[in-house]
């Protein structure tokens, strides 16, 4: 499994197709895919969005989110960071920006390569070097 | 030389960038961008300046349609910042392509430039769909100056990490 991070419109989407090789359709998009098929392609982007929207559906342990992609075949995991900002008043983006931080530290351990992305441009911050 | 420089709210990318155009002997343009209106863009206008205070840059306030300035006196280019200049593009009368335009401009025509641009893009509050269509049109401004930059440099607390090129 690979994990690409960065902030909000850094174009990793766009890394990884051309990185990987791959279309738009090898991808879910966690902002609007059915909850039940999340992780049954071979990556998905809008991780965010998709804890986002399991809170709000119901789950209330990050860990249950985590054991879902540790079950997939997913194999290219792309997220958003979202922790750097001011602690949101509001309680689904205050629990969305926790379970953020919390799945991807989880998700790196287990990831063989984690690239961060900084407006298209790739390091490599954990793994083999591309 | 492009640079494309970036940090957050107080990292220091601002210092970063004047002592990088200091290293430049001729003429150095600082084109800034900040709408000099309301009493809290007058205070920070003014610590700016300050800032520069003595570095030999000549200063032009402009907060956009960079067509009619004539760059080739000038041996580098300060632009601060991407965000002022993309908000008084499509907030304050013009459009995404004359954004386009005036940075394709600085891109063509400065011998050497620097971009000095704000990271606002890890934040987890659920903005308005207004919000984060500005930071869609910056950022995607920002990567594709990034693609065509000789480095782009993230300051963060006032140090800096080359993302591309090196020091």
């Amino acid at each position: 499994m690979e994990l690409i991070i960065g902030g909000a419109y850094n174009s990793k989407l766009n890394f990884a197709l051309k990185y990987y090789n791959l279309k738009q359709e090898d991808f879910q998009n966690g902002a609007e895919c059915n909850l039940n098929d999340a992780f049954n392609k071979k990556g998905i982007y809008n991780l965010h969005l998709l804890i986002r929207r399991f809170i709000i559906s119901g789950i209330n342990d990050y860990n249950k989110i985590i054991e879902k992609i540790l079950l997939s075949n997913t194999e290219i995991i792309i997220c958003t960071e979202v922790g750097n900002g001011v602690v949101p008043l509001d309680r689904i983006d205050n629990q969305m920006r926790e379970y953020v931080g919390r799945i991807l530290s989880i998700i790196s351990e287990k990831s063989t390569r984690v690239i961060r992305i900084y407006y298209g441009i790739p390091s490599v911050i954990k793994g083999m070097d591309i | 030389m492009i640079y494309l420089i970036s940090g957050g709210s107080g990292s220091g990318k601002s210092k970063f960038a004047e002592d990088e155009a200091l290293k430049y002997n001729g003429r150095k343009l600082y084109i800034a961008t900040m709408e000099n209106k309301s009493s809290s863009a007058k205070e920070r206008i003014l610590k700016h300046r300050n800032m520069r205070q003595g570095k030999g840059f000549e200063t032009l306030e402009k907060e956009k349609y960079f067509k009619d300035i004539n760059l080739s006196a000038y041996e580098i280019v300060l632009l601060e910042c991407l965000p002022n200049l993309t908000a008084n593009h499509i907030y304050g009368g013009g459009n995404i392509n004359m954004l386009y335009d005036d940075v394709e401009y600085l891109l063509q025509k400065a011998e050497n430039l620097i971009i000095v641009t704000n990271d606002i893009s890890s934040c987890a509050l659920h903005y308005d769909e207004e919000v984060y269509k500005y930071i869609k049109i910056l950022n995607q401004l920002a990567c594709s100056i990034a693609e065509r930059a000789d480095k782009v440099i993230e300051v963060t607390a006032g140090i800096p990490i080359y993302h591309k090129g090196v020091k």
